[in-house]
């Protein structure tokens, strides 16, 4: 190859995007439009503390995941974010939830359309005995939409956004209990956004899956991020510090450390965060 | 530090942290053994430079397969994957170290086979100072210590200022003395071997910095050599 006789200075243009590299900005919170704002959250069990005067914002648009050892509150306060610790008899709850600046547990809110803006995945995937089609538009038919051409439109757009729609449009009818574990949890998820969320909270999403499907379903929530607020539990940390853009560290029902991922998983700032997520931890 | 849940875990990277120790003290050697030519009368070095050269690569691939096995193995986060990354780092760097030694022996034979009178003073002194900024540096790694590093970095500007006057009175040799413009040639070379050792002694300190602190050090130092090309 011949070299050129001289060279020249490269244009900004060609270096910016080289300088952006070398010097990622870290996320910070303060510069986040907030979709959920926590003050102060405790949570009993009776008379055990399973949330101890927990504070963060939830930025919107963004995925943030919770990590940290079985026990130290993190599916607990991913339930309080659509109220499912209600269905719990002995649950007192202090402090508060904002989302998008209306009080979560304002006495006056409809819990049903709480669950609406707030949807939930699971870790087993959990379709109803119904057909794929129907699981799919199940919300739309309880907000009362009848219309077919409504519903198929829904049920087709929520389907390739979870990349199923190749896969079982010639089975729409059939049961959503013949599809694999990773296809049932796909169809969860196009159920969840289906009725069109503004938050979606996973609860170890991926831990009943093969490596595969979990790769899918990672994929999957990189795309949706671009549409809704994701909140994920999991405790796979490479998981965590794959498709999320913030991380909070959990221990004994505390917050511990909530910062940028690359920024937690490389250079935490509690030693605490550090011994859990190099394995000194127990 | 507290110790891993899983011991065997800590005994991967004590055992990446040895060996990067041993290669340090390897290259270390291969520049004493370089240097060691860079006088009227060479004697030979306790090693072989052929052996070192064999051993400084030896225990670079080792390094390698070991940092490559924990991550894949263990999935490391924090300091331990910054100390596995800045290992890697640092032994490439070290590996370059022991390739611009080999160099420097090399042209220090040519210069003794054309046999014309050579004051190698110059380079001897900058070699010299360079092996304390290496053998400094060997012990800062020993010691995590990051204070130290930095201490390392900023003296390096002293061997660019060392490196500009040697070049300078051997160009000026080259121009006046027809007999020795062959040997002094050489010693330009050796000169800007030396050089670039310094160099990869400051980035070892970045890396060893990063390693502890988290932080990356700035890339621009004030005061760089004027002869750098």
């Amino acid at each position: 190859m011949n070299m050129p006789a001289s060279h020249p200075e490269p244009a900004p243009s060609m270096t910016a995007g080289l300088f952006d590299a070398a010097n990622r900005e870290v996320l910070s919170l303060q510069h986040e439009d907030i979709a959920l704002s926590v003050e102060h959250l405790s949570l009993y069990y009776g008379a055990d503390k399973a949330l101890d005067d927990v504070s963060l914002s939830v930025p919107t648009k963004r995925v943030t995941a919770f990590i940290g050892p079985s026990g130290c509150g993190k599916s607990t306060l991913l339930r309080c974010f659509n109220r499912m610790n209600d269905l719990v008899d002995s649950v007192r709850i202090e402090g508060s939830i904002m989302l998008h600046g209306e009080d979560v547990y304002d006495r006056n809110t409809d819990v049903a359309e709480l669950r609406r803006r707030v949807g939930m995945v699971f870790q087993k995937p959990n379709p109803f005995p119904k057909s794929i089609y129907e699981n799919v538009a199940y919300g739309l038919r309880l907000q009362g939409v009848r219309t077919r051409a409504v519903l198929d439109e829904v049920v087709e757009r929520s389907l390739k956004a979870v990349g199923l729609w190749d896969e079982v449009k010639d089975r729409l009818e059939g049961n959503a209990f013949g599809l694999s574990g990773g296809q049932q949890q796909r169809l969860v998820i196009a159920r969840a956004i289906a009725i069109e969320p503004e938050v979606l909270l996973l609860d170890e999403p991926t831990s009943a899956l093969d490596p595969i499907s979990t790769a899918k379903i990672e994929q999957l929530i990189d795309e949706l991020k671009e549409q809704f607020t994701i909140l994920i539990v999991t405790h796979n940390m490479q998981q965590a510090g794959r498709v999320s853009d913030f991380t909070a560290y959990m221990y004994l029902g505390k917050l511990i450390e909530h910062a940028d991922t690359m920024d937690l998983f490389t250079n935490p700032k509690e030693k605490a965060t550090e011994d859990y997520i190099t394995g000194r931890y127990g | 530090m507290t110790k891993h849940t899983v011991r065997s875990f800590d005994e991967a990277l004590k055992r990446v942290g040895a060996d990067l120790l041993r290669m340090g003290r390897l290259v270390e050697d291969e520049l004493v053994a370089a240097t060691v030519q860079l006088d009227n009368a060479p004697q030979q070095p306790a090693l072989p430079m052929r052996d070192l050269e064999d051993w400084v690569d030896l225990m670079n691939e080792k390094i390698d397969d070991e940092v490559q096995h924990t991550l894949a193995t263990r999935q490391p986060m924090a300091t331990d994957l910054r100390a596995l990354v800045s290992s890697s780092r640092i032994a490439t760097e070290m590996e370059r170290i022991g390739d611009h030694a080999k160099n420097i022996a090399r042209r220090a034979a040519v210069i003794h086979e054309q046999g014309a009178p050579v004051d190698f003073g110059r380079v001897r002194a900058l070699s010299e100072q360079v092996q304390i900024q290496l053998r400094d540096m060997l012990t800062a790694i020993e010691k995590s210590d990051p204070e130290a590093a930095k201490l390392i970095w900023a003296k390096d500007s002293a061997i660019d200022d060392l490196y500009d006057e040697t070049f300078g009175a051997h160009l000026g040799e080259i121009c006046t003395s027809e007999e020795n413009s062959l040997s002094c040639t050489q010693l330009l070379f050796i000169a800007k071997s030396l050089e670039r050792i310094g160099d990869h002694v400051t980035n070892i300190a970045e890396d060893l910095v990063y390693w502890c602190t988290g932080t990356r050090m700035s890339k621009r130092r004030t005061g760089a050599s004027a002869s750098q090309s």
